[in-house]
């Protein structure tokens, strides 16, 4: 199981993902923004970083940015959160270095299932 | 991982969603962790807990507190811990479907509505009468008549012909209601209607009133029966039981199978003698809050009320539905999830649970 970073500033789904993650078997550690996200990630060393796109203070794309200009965290795979039909967002999120981007709204399910994917795909877990 | 103490021992919950809050509360063989999608289906609506009652999951494991009314006034003391401050809707299972009806006899106040899930109702053992022998299924799709219980009448009230017939004169002779087994679709069981037709409901809606005493089945004084659970759960492994009664390949089937290690056979018979003297079915005759119960046509652990037995529970009882659920087991959050959180959700949010329909999108998820 991986260690997870969770950015999105929507408490009701960071709360949703961090429980459907946390009882899938990862452990799940918490960011309300973009700027805490760049601030927990070298501490934390997660396996992987999930993150909103639009968010306060910082962006997920300038936090992502941030995470891949870093030694101790641009090895960290970044999977961006969006609303569907916002093609251009995706693809803004791969250029700043984003390995997958998930669809919003999401079932909890869908998401166990797409985040064992990407893990598996990252030989991670 | 949240916990609190209570009475000095550790209570692990857990919590999601914002809104009204719901409680909801497993059985005997897990813990809080088959309600994880419910919980997930309820969050962005509701602030939904699931908590580890003594001696389940993760709470403190003392044998001192495995009885149901210790696991009642854990609820109890769960919701005024934790500042619970409106009104709840209680949602329990088995076990939990027992301290759910319990605590909302004993805090109605508290109690905005319930829904219980293989809730261990029985017949009355030696006072009533045999259920109705089950129809085949081509009687089962013609409405089926039922006769209202009236004083003498071995059918339902059994030993008591010499009350007098002046109260059972008060109930009508008969009435017509859906059949009550279906084999192909979820039955929603209602109160026996006065003269109501097949469908719909009268309109202006008859006076309603609780039968007397002649008119319903006699109970026995509560020592005299039978306690049923002990022959379930007394002297047998949590694990096995668990392994007997959910299918292998239900989503998180190991996990569920580690839970239910945590909990001892001890805590199971220490459970099960608790119910001695208990008349489950009297408690939900008493409740007075919105009830929904619900039960799997195929649970061989906790099988469905007879239904001379659903008939005694609902007569005369407003905001109230019983539904059956074919080919369902004891677990149907975990067999059924999406329909069954659907089944919450609707209960959740109908006005009034008489009212309580099967959608057709409901319907077609669990033919």
């Amino acid at each position: 199981m991986a260690k997870i970073l969770i950015a999105e500033d929507e408490r009701d789904i960071r709360d949703l993902i961090e429980f459907t993650l946390k009882y899938a078997g990862h452990e799940v550690y918490k960011a309300g923004n973009g700027a805490e996200a760049v601030e927990l990630a070298p501490g934390v060393q997660p396996d992987l970083i999930m993150m909103d796109v639009r968010m306060p203070k910082m962006t997920g794309y300038e936090a992502c940015r941030r995470l891949k200009e870093m030694d101790e965290t641009r090895h960290i795979p970044v999977v961006f959160l969006s609303a569907k039909g916002q093609d251009v967002e995706m693809q803004t999120g791969m250029e700043a270095g984003a390995v997958e981007y998930i669809l919003k709204p999401f079932a909890p399910d869908e998401l166990t299932r797409r985040v064992a994917e990407i893990l598996r795909q990252l030989g991670i877990g | 991982m949240s916990a609190i103490t209570i009475e000095n021992d550790l209570v692990h919950y857990e919590v999601l969603g914002r809104g009204r809050p719901v409680i909801l509360v497993h059985g005997w063989l897990s813990s809080w962790r088959y309600w994880i999608t419910t919980m997930q289906q309820l969050s962005m609506k509701y602030r939904t807990y699931a908590l580890d009652l003594w001696g389940y999951g993760d709470s403190s494991k003392d044998t001192q507190r495995l009885g149901l009314d210790a696991q009642v006034k854990l609820v109890d003391d769960f919701i005024e811990k934790l500042g619970i401050g409106k009104k709840v809707a209680m949602v329990g299972h088995a076990l939990g479907a027992a301290v759910a009806i319990r605590y909302a006899l004993q805090k109605p106040e508290r109690v905005a509505r319930l829904m219980t899930i293989s809730a261990p109702l029985f017949e009355h053992q030696g006072g009533s009468a045999p259920a109705p022998a089950r129809p085949t299924p081509a009687e089962a799709a013609a409405p089926t008549i039922l006769k209202r219980p009236e004083a003498g009448d071995a059918s339902t009230a059994p030993g008591d012909s010499a009350k007098p017939a002046q109260d059972a004169a008060e109930a009508p002779e008969t009435t017509v209601t859906r059949s009550l087994w279906s084999h192909d679709s979820p039955t929603i069981l209602r109160r026996p209607p006065l003269d109501i037709p097949l469908t719909g409901r009268p309109s202006p809606a008859p006076e309603v009133r609780l039968p007397s005493a002649a008119a319903l089945p006699s109970v026995p004084a509560p020592d005299a029966r039978p306690n049923p659970l002990l022959e379930r759960l007394t002297n047998v492994e949590p694990r096995q039981l668990l392994e007997k009664h959910l299918p292998k390949d239900t989503p998180d089937f190991d996990k569920l199978m580690t839970e239910v290690s945590k909990t001892s056979a001890r805590a199971l018979s220490v459970s099960a003698a608790s119910f001695d003297g208990v008349d489950l079915a009297e408690d939900v005759r008493r409740l007075i809050s919105p009830t929904l119960l619900v039960h799997g046509e195929k649970d061989a652990f906790m099988p469905p009320p007879s239904e001379n037995l659903i008939n005694y529970l609902s007569y005369g009882k407003d905001n109230f539905r019983c539904v059956v659920w074919p080919e369902v087991n004891h677990f149907p959050m975990l067999s059924e999830p999406a329909a069954f959180q659907r089944l919450v959700m609707d209960f959740l949010e109908i006005a009034d649970v008489d009212e309580l329909e099967l959608k057709e999108r409901w319907v077609r998820k669990v033919r």
